[in-house]
């Protein structure tokens, strides 16, 4: 397509547009609307994945070592662990450690009074990269015991409803903004199919005189391609606009979430708007295409 | 370059526009196309313009067989005929202007060409001062212009007019009987559908006398009104 010939298709586009006005804008706006409502998900869904993140850092594997076990096996067992897969870092806990951790956690320190330092046992702390192998990765340790493992703690309620959580929220989200695309599709097609039908006799006139199909077809799909990314720039406003503003108030008006951190807002965009654009135009193109196909006849 | 043989053309409603006609025209032909309303000239040109398919018989234009024309092909077919619809056909978001130079928009023309071409071929047909004009405000004759106009305008080796002179007044027809005659001599074949008895005898050329869809006559520099042999 020369820049001459995408002249006349664009402008062909925008004429179609305002002629059929008030079904444009209703497509634009619903477009709008529906890619709103996928921004909208989108931030939520990345705003758990991150808290996950911050979660799954504290959900750890304990394993506490036999106090017999001398310098030696403890670096036998250090490094078997190690070899575990989907072991990402594992951290030693001296016997000194283990009794501060302890005493920390009690406000009455009179119990621990007098207790031997070897009282709580040397333990390695063991995080892993991915809760859903929080399993196989204590399956494994369970093969270790010999090597002087004297308790395993692990963490698999709690990861286990992590993974179920965040699974939850993938797939909702992601059949809701199946639905709808699909939603948006259909009111384009209906527009386009519109502006089809209105043009009927122009498009027989035009086959008369020999334009080809693709020059036919070129200003429907521009004008579909052109009602997506008009609609998307609205959510792209809302949120640029948004964001900020509304995890703001969310981190000043909710104690609940205190602890945890929102993604920050060019971290979100970066990903969110060549989404979003690219979701309008091509929800535009499958919509033209569409009534291009049943209607057009070219 | 043109030949129908055996040609018979039943519409869906069963009415017949042509009967088993055959005949053959040669390149850089003038040949009227005569016959009462209804004797099957517009269904004619339909055919030869693809826009409708005989049911019978075979037509061959520059020797294909145009019912054998691939639809990937269609385009460039019909760009080598220009054609003036009995109902205009015009573009009515367009002005004239548009119109016409939307026939070398489709042939990727460049735009100098189109500036250049495209007044000239508007005031040949006297309607300079409507390029601005959109279908709707101009007369039955200057729509007729227009498409007369965007049919010459890229120079098709052949011409297809149906009724070109029947919205004007016997001045404005006579300037564009010479006009066809002009562009006919320079090479093109020119095929004009017509009830204008006047124009037809003063022309002198070959005249086809269609009849309830059978061709009834076929006469070099024939007159109107002649009769069959
Ligand atoms: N689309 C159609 N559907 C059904 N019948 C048609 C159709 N077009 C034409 N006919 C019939 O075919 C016959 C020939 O029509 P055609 O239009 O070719 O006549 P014509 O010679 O061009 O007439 P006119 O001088 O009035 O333009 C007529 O009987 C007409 O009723
Ligand atoms: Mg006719």
């Amino acid at each position: 397509m020369t820049f001459r010939r995408s002249r006349y298709f664009f402008g062909e586009a925008f004429a179609g547009i305002i002629r059929n006005r008030l079904m444009s804008v209703a497509s634009i706006l619903t477009v709008a609307s529906c890619l709103m409502i996928v921004s909208v998900f989108y931030s939520l869904v990345t705003n758990i994945d991150y808290f996950l993140q911050q979660l799954e850092e504290d959900i750890g594997i304990a394993v506490f070592i036999d106090n017999d076990v001398s310098a030696h096996g403890l670096e036998e067992l250090y490094e078997a662990i190690l070899q575990i897969d989907n072991v990402m870092s594992v951290r030693f806990v001296s016997h000194e450690e283990a009794f501060a951790i302890v005493s920390e956690q009690h406000e009455d320190q009179t119990i621990l009074e007098g207790l031997p330092p070897d009282t709580f046992n040397r333990s390695f702390n063991i995080e892993i990269g991915d809760l859903r192998y929080h399993d196989d990765v204590v399956v494994a340790l369970e093969e270790l015991w010999d090597l002087g493992i004297y308790n395993i703690r692990q963490n698999q309620t709690i990861a286990n409803m992590v993974i179920a959580i965040s699974d939850m929220i993938r797939w909702s989200s992601t059949i809701l903004i199946g639905i709808l695309a699909v939603v948006s599709i259909i009111i384009i097609t209906n527009t386009i199919r519109i502006t089809v039908n209105a043009r009927q006799n122009d498009i027989n006139i035009m086959k008369y005189i020999g334009a080809t199909d693709w020059f036919i077809r070129w200003p429907f799909v521009i004008e579909g391609i052109l009602i997506g990314v008009i609609g998307a720039l609205f959510p792209v406003g809302i949120m640029l606009f948004g964001y900020v503003r509304v995890v703001n108030w969310v981190q000043t008006n909710t104690a609940v979430i205190e602890f945890v951190r929102f993604r920050a807002a060019n971290e979100v965009f970066i990903m969110l708007f060549p989404i979003i654009i690219g979701l309008g135009a091509l929800i535009g193109t499958i919509g033209s295409g569409t009534s291009i196909r049943r209607h057009l006849h070219v | 370059m043109i030949q129908f043989a055996n040609v018979t053309k039943v519409y869906d409603n069963g009415a017949r526009g042509v009967d088993n006609i055959s005949l053959k025209i040669e390149p850089g032909e003038f040949v009227f196309i005569v016959g009462t309303s209804g004797s099957g000239k517009s269904t004619m040109v339909r055919l030869l313009l693809k826009e409708i398919e005989p049911t019978l018989g075979t037509i061959i234009v520059n020797g294909e067989d145009i019912g054998a024309l691939k639809r990937k092909n269609m385009p460039e077919y019909r760009r080598r005929m220009g054609v003036v619809f009995q109902d205009f056909k015009l573009l009515r978001n367009k002005s004239v202007y548009d119109n016409v130079a939307f026939a070398m928009q489709i042939v990727r023309a460049p735009n100098k060409d189109i500036r250049r071409n495209v007044p000239q071929t508007l005031s040949l047909v006297g309607l300079a001062k409507k390029a601005r004009a959109y279908p709707n405000q101009l007369s039955g004759g200057e729509q007729q212009r227009t498409a007369l106009a965007r049919a010459i305008i890229n120079r098709p080796p052949l011409l297809l007019c149906d009724e070109p002179t029947g919205n004007l007044d016997p001045e404005t027809a006579w300037e564009i009987m010479y006009l066809l005659e002009e562009i006919n001599a320079n090479g093109t074949t020119v095929i004009v559908a017509t009830h204008a008895k006047d124009i037809v005898d003063g022309m002198r050329k070959r005249v086809i006398g269609l009849s309830d869809g059978i061709i009834a006559k076929d006469i070099e520099k024939g007159y109107y009104d002649d009769v069959s042999l």
